[in-house]
């Protein structure tokens, strides 16, 4: 492992005052339309207890120019963000923006910016995109705008996967759009540019509740510190260029714990209910129908069609023998790949396969709509699960949903999110509308492990009637539909208890269900906790209840109210940014520093996601502008100053945790490279940013360059080989993990007795397969499983025995003891 | 005497939001509201330049088409606040839409002859292509643009700004 020191410098160098020469504005900060981008940089500052964290992203922006500026900047955040907080800061002192309902808050920023005020508004654009507008930015002046919000990380089966985008891709549009929402898809969509001349620096403190093993990341190279359950993460590079999602997985020694913490606010009491349900393994006893729906629309060319080619093959795997199939393909049209539903069996697998081989992002536009109301028209008895491969880049999402919500009865949706910058909003509201549960696939991430998992969903046994007794009447609860339960996955639901009602810390929550061998339950102890996130959590639920169209059905309809009017007053009563509130901040200038003239107008061009459309790979490295190369290699001989601009918090965590471990982080598989040598973007990262906030170093950081991940399971070559009846036709695998010679392979299956006749081979591979994951890989139980069950079947159904009709397992464990 | 608006009550009137007409205005498609500071207002020619823009907008055109259909901004700014409205382009003005089909070829479709659904539009335009193929002898391989793009067909694209992949 390579492991790379970075300079301490003895001591800060001051940040650059901003130098302003209207005669000549700076040459390299210039948008495609020939106009100074206003926008230096962006970080991003978080703090995690398990899966909940609070983060800041500060973004600075400065007027080159000889004329006031109004400078707009489209940004998108985690789809399940709560954005609580605008602070603006400006010349030394601090504002702090107000909730105001939308059109209020527009009518504050546009009469401030008429009068020659200073104004800054934060929108919700879309579920997951949001507009800051800084209104009358003065010529030389400079502001750092801070956006807080409170997100959560998604539970995996190892630890926690962190997914925060940072770019938007540009959306496909359907011609049936009226003119009202073509002119806001206008007014919203940020300008493209090839490259941009800001960088985004990150700093998250992670804090688990068991030793945190690793950390990695398939989308960037970090830089880690390990203390026990504590790590620190930042970029390896210091800076990156704002083109792909950021991706963080997190794995600890214990995965998950249960926990309610009710927390008080408003004066109400809130409760945070996580449940990590371990359900019985049912045989399934009907076959399953499961309909197969692939985005070949133009966006997906290149990294996206690839990835999700493999991932259909793999599902088509993972099916069973008398289940029932169909693919289809989608892009402005759509078109099934078989005249009607095939049986699974080894030629229609065959068939499949190679069809699926050929497809290519040839189809388009991306008219999901018409595709997924294709595949409800499909449903023709009983239950269809429906598996769809998209990156979600339509700008129609809400009729899609609601197309789900309405249509989509008898289907369960377990989407794919596939591309470096997936639509978090779409193929996570596919699945929550559609009952099931998104996985999401970043190029070069091992694909295997997430499609056997949500095979595993698919085949988990079916709760009926799951109700939560909180304990108290009249609860609230948010989402306000019951989320599916399924195996090993969080189970997470907010509840709001009414005036006057308080939990007590001996108080338990119990959720109820009917599983298929009887009556289940699961019970957690309540604790009192403190701190705004569970209070924030049950808004923002509450309120995308309300956007989605999923008001609780409580009271008369009088007392309901209309379901914006209850968002609105839920966002204002929690102080939240939703898609009817805003947060706007007006400062008063004096008559002499009022704006003389109109300002102009400049959006912040911002950067192609990485790899859309097959515009080059994800694998190709992620470009700065490469004027900001050529300004700093003229500076190689200054030292690199530290990542720093920690908050105070976190450097007093740093400091107090002297004996913190190093350790790099194992980086995946084909990371791309930030353009740039290390020093020449971390002194960009620090140039980003005012000083008054000392590099925070504490102890030595390591870098560790982009390498083959080190935590790729083995196991999954092995399921790759399994057969339509379950075999694993794997000998070369098998004798490898096993150490087995190839005589000594033969010798073995020749002393197996086959009744049916089976190849001996393929017998004794699997049988070794088998033996291998119980023993080696149980820790990745519930990937494996679906594939182990199918192995057994099959292996039943040779009715193969050891020698003189030994017990094979017996036999097996005597000749060949452990893998070598 | 004129009638004054508010910036809500033109949005209402003129259906599109009060972000879009301070957009409209900043893109300088739109005039800018008359009074100065605090209570600023606009007036029927402001909202007769909105509703324009809309039915350019139907008719299939762009915004910065639009802005290049409604001229220099400074002038008509000048039109407006001090000679009273902008006439309106002539009524005559036809719109064409352009499908690219192969590298060097493009078919142009008139707004109002057709309303093919993107899928059929695609249909259309691979059966052109291969008429062009056989009889013209067009490389479809050329590698000037691939007949095969989100952006592409006939409606305009949702992608405005400058071609994502124009250098800084």
């Amino acid at each position: 492992m390579t492991t790379k020191e970075y300079p301490h410098p003895p001591s800060p160098a001051p940040t650059p005052k901003p130098r302003f020469d209207p005669a000549r504005p700076a040459p390299i900060l210039v948008s495609p339309a020939g106009e100074p981008v206003p926008l230096l940089g962006v970080v991003m500052e978080g703090r995690f207890q398990g899966c909940a964290g609070e983060v800041a992203v500060r973004q600075r922006f400065r007027n080159t120019e000889a004329k006031p500026i109004e400078v707009t900047y489209v940004f998108p955040l985690p789809d399940n963000a709560s954005v609580c907080d605008l602070v603006i800061e400006q010349d030394g002192r601090v504002l702090r923006a107000q909730v105001e309902e939308r059109d209020k808050a527009f009518e504050l920023y546009d009469e401030a910016l008429a009068s020659g005020d200073g104004a800054f508004l934060l929108d919700q654009e879309r579920p997951n995109v949001f507009q800051v507008s800084v209104g009358s930015l003065l010529p030389g002046s400079e502001v750092v705008v801070t956006i807080r919000f409170l997100m959560t990380a998604t539970p995996t089966p190892r630890g926690l996967r962190l997914m925060i985008p940072t770019s938007i891709s540009p959306r496909y549009s359907p011609p049936t759009l009226s003119a009202a929402e073509r002119a806001e898809i206008d007014r919203t969509t940020p300008p493209y540019a090839g490259s941009v001349p800001y960088g985004l620096t990150l700093d998250l403190a992670f804090e688990a509740h068991a030793p945190i093993r690793v950390v990695e990341s398939p989308s960037h190279p970090l830089r880690t510190e390990l203390d026990g359950p504590r790590a620190r993460v930042a970029l390896g590079q210091g800076m990156t260029a704002p083109d792909r999602d950021l991706v963080i997985e997190i794995a600890t020694a214990e995965p998950h714990r249960p926990g309610a913490v009710a927390v008080e606010a408003h004066g109400r009491d809130h409760l945070l209910l996580d449940l990590f349900p371990e359900l019985p393994e049912g045989e399934r006893t009907t076959p399953r129908s499961v309909a197969i729906l692939v985005d070949c629309s133009g966006s997906m060319d290149g990294d996206s069609i690839d990835q999700a080619r493999r991932a259909v093959e793999l599902c088509l795997r993972a099916l069973s023998e008398g289940d029932r199939f169909q693919i289809f393909r989608f892009g402005s049209r759509h078109q099934s790949l078989f005249p009607g539903f095939q049986t699974f069996s080894q030629a229609t697998l065959d068939a499949a396969v190679d069809r699926v081989r050929q497809m290519r992002a040839d189809l388009g536009g991306t008219e999901i709509l018409g595709a997924l109301a294709a595949v409800f028209d499909a449903v023709d008895e009983g239950h269809l699960d429906v598996i769809v491969l998209t990156d979600g880049e339509v700008s129609n999402e809400a009729e899609v949903l609601r197309l789900v919500a309405v249509r989509g009865g008898r289907c369960r949706i377990f989407p794919f999110g596939i591309g470096a910058g997936a639509s978090e909003h779409l193929v996570a509201g596919l699945a929550r509308q559609g009952h099931g549960v998104a996985e999401f696939i970043f190029p070069g991430e091992r694909i295997e492990p997430k499609v056997l998992r949500q095979f595993g969903r698919i085949d988990s046994p079916c709760l009926e009637n799951v109700t939560i007794d909180w304990g108290h009447r009249g609860v609230e609860a948010a989402p306000v539909a019951m989320p599916p339960v399924f195996d090993g996955d969080a189970l997470t639901i907010a509840g709001r208890l009414p005036a006057g009602a308080r939990f007590a810390d001996d108080d338990r929550v119990v959720v109820r269900a009917d599983g298929p061998t009887g009556p289940l339950e699961w019970s957690v102890a309540v604790r009192r906790g403190e701190g705004g996130a569970v209070p924030l959590w049950w808004a923002r639920q509450a309120i995308r209840d309300h956007e989605e169209g999923r008001a609780p059905r409580r009271g008369s309809r009088q007392e309901r109210g209309q379901p914006e009017e209850k968002a609105v007053q839920v966002a204002m009563l929690y102080g939240l940014l939703s898609s009817q509130t805003s947060f706007v901040a007006v400062e008063e200038r004096a008559a002499d520093r009022k704006a003389g003239e109109p300002c102009e107008l400049r959006r912040v061009p911002v950067l192609v996601t990485a790899g859309y459309g097959g515009r080059g790979s994800i694998q190709a490295p992620a470009f700065l502008s490469s004027a900001i190369a050529n300004v700093f290699s003229v500076q190689k001989s200054m030292p690199a100053r530290a990542l720093g601009w920690l908050s105070s918090e976190v450097c007093n965590f740093l400091d107090g945790s002297a004996s913190m471990r190093k350790r790099s982080s194992p980086s995946p598989r084909r990371a791309p490279q930030p353009s740039g040598s290390p020093s020449e973007i971390q002194r960009k990262a620090c140039e980003s940013f005012p000083a008054g906030k000392p590099p925070a170093r504490s102890g030595k950081t390591t870098a560790s360059p982009p390498k083959e991940s080190a935590g790729m399971p083995p196991f999954l070559d092995l399921l790759a080989t399994q057969n339509a009846e379950g075999a694993f036709v794997a000998e070369s695998v098998t004798r490898q993990v096993w150490a087995l010679s190839k005589k000594r392979f033969l010798a073995l299956a020749e002393a197996l007795q086959i009744p049916g006749g089976e190849n001996p081979l393929v017998v004794l591979a699997t049988l070794l397969g088998l033996r291998w994951l119980e023993m080696l890989a149980a820790d990745q139980e519930p990937v494996w499983r679906l594939a182990a069950r199918k192995a057994r079947a099959w292996l039943r159904k040779t009715q193969a025995t050891g020698p003189d009709g030994e017990d094979l397992w017996a036999w097996l464990e005597r000749e060949v003891g452990t893998p070598g | 005497m004129e009638r004054k608006f508010a910036i809500g009550e033109l949005a209402a009137l003129a259906g599109v939001s009060r972000r879009c007409i301070h957009y409209y205005s900043q893109l300088k498609l739109v005039p800018p509201p008359l009074g100065g500071g605090r209570g600023h207002y606009y007036t029927e020619a402001h909202l007769d330049r909105l509703r324009e823009i809309r039915s350019l907008q139907e008719a299939g055109l762009g915004l910065d088409e639009i802005g290049a259909r409604l001229g220099a901004p400074s002038e008509r700014q000048a039109g407006l606040t001090e000679r009273g409205p902008v006439r309106a382009p002539p009524a005559a003005a036809v719109l064409w839409s352009r499908l690219a089909v192969l590298p060097g070829l493009e078919v142009h479709l008139q707004a109002g002859f057709t309303r093919a659904s993107p899928g059929r539009l695609e249909t259309f335009r691979q059966a052109v292509a291969a008429l062009a193929i056989r009889h013209l002898g067009i490389d479809p391989n050329f590698p000037q643009g691939g007949p095969h793009r989100d952006d592409e067909g006939i409606s305009p694209s949702p992608v405005s700004g400058p071609d994502p992949e124009a250098e800084v």
